[in-house]
C-alpha cells in the first residue's frame, strides 16, 4: 500500500514539475517555444489576401493550445506605436499558417500584450501604412513627418532629413 | 508595379508608423548612418542571446525530468 502511494506522488510531483518548468521563459508565457525567427534565412509568413509579409520573433503555444506571437526589441524603455504597428502586420501574415489570438511586444524593460481580433481588424490597423510603403515602393519620398527627439536620434537616416528634432 | 512591389513587409509597415518619411527615405536609398548600423548589430545580438536562454530554459526543464526519473527509479528499487 505504501509503496503504491509513494510511486502515485511521485508520477504527480513528476506531471507537477514538468508543466511547472515548461513556463519558464523569458517572456513568462505559460507555454513552450514552437517557431524561432532566426535571421534572414528564415522563412517569413505569407498572406497572400492581404499581400503581407512578415515574421515574428518568436512564436509559442500556451497549455491551452493558444498561439501566442512575440516581437522582441532589444532597447529598454517604451514599446512605441510603431512597434505594436508591426506585430499586427507580421500576425496578419501569420495568420496565413497559424490561428494566432495574442501577441506581446517586449522590451528588456517593458511589455505590452496585444488581442488580435479578426483579419479585418488588423488590416484597418495598418493598410494606411501598407499605402504609404507601396507608394514609397515606387520611389516616392513621403512628406509626413512624425518628429520627435527620441525618435529622431534613433532614426537610422536622420542625416537626409531636414525636419529632424 | 511588379508582384514583388505588391507585397508588404511588416518591418516596412512599422518602419512607417515610426516616421512615414524616414521609411521613404530609406526605400529611395538612404544610407543608414554607420551608429545605426552598429545599432543593429547589437539588436541582433541581443535577439541572439534572448534565443540562448530560452534554449537554456528548455535544457533545464529536460535535466529536471532526468533527476526526477531517477529518483522514481531509486524508490522502486528500494520499495519495489
Amino acid at each position: 500500500m505504501f509503496e503504491v502511494f509513494l510511486t502515485a506522488a511521485v508520477i504527480i510531483f513528476i506531471v507537477l514539475i514538468i508543466r511547472g518548468s515548461g513556463e519558464q521563459n523569458p517572456f513568462d508565457i505559460k507555454g513552450k517555444e514552437i517557431w524561432r525567427d532566426e535571421g534572414k534565412h528564415t522563412k517569413a509568413f505569407v498572406n497572400h489576401h492581404y499581400q503581407i509579409v512578415g515574421k515574428p520573433d518568436h512564436i509559442f503555444e500556451s497549455h491551452s493550445g493558444e498561439i501566442i506571437a512575440v516581437e522582441f526589441k532589444s532597447r529598454k524603455g517604451r514599446v512605441y506605436e510603431s512597434d505594436i504597428v508591426q506585430t499586427l502586420a507580421s500576425c496578419l501574415a501569420l495568420r496565413s499558417e497559424m490561428d494566432v489570438q495574442r501577441a506581446l511586444v517586449c522590451t528588456q524593460t517593458t511589455k505590452v500584450e496585444l488581442n488580435l481580433g479578426s483579419d479585418q481588424d488588423l488590416w484597418e490597423r495598418i493598410q494606411g501604412y501598407a499605402f504609404q510603403v507601396k507608394t514609397a515602393t515606387q520611389g516616392q519620398v513621403i512628406q509626413e513627418y512624425r518628429p520627435s527627439i527620441a525618435k529622431c536620434q534613433s532614426c537610422s537616416v536622420r542625416a537626409h532629413c531636414w525636419r529632424k528634432s | 508595379m511588379s508582384k514583388k512591389q505588391q507585397y508588404v513587409r511588416a518591418s516596412d509597415i512599422g518602419r512607417a508608423a515610426f516616421c512615414p518619411h524616414a521609411m521613404s527615405l530609406s526605400k529611395v536609398g538612404a544610407k543608414a548612418s554607420d551608429d545605426a548600423k552598429a545599432r543593429m548589430q547589437r539588436g541582433e545580438e541581443k535577439h541572439q542571446e534572448m534565443g540562448q536562454k530560452i534554449d537554456a530554459d528548455r535544457g533545464r526543464e529536460k535535466v529536471v525530468i532526468v533527476i526526477l526519473l531517477c529518483i522514481a527509479l531509486m524508490l522502486y528499487i528500494m520499495f519495489g
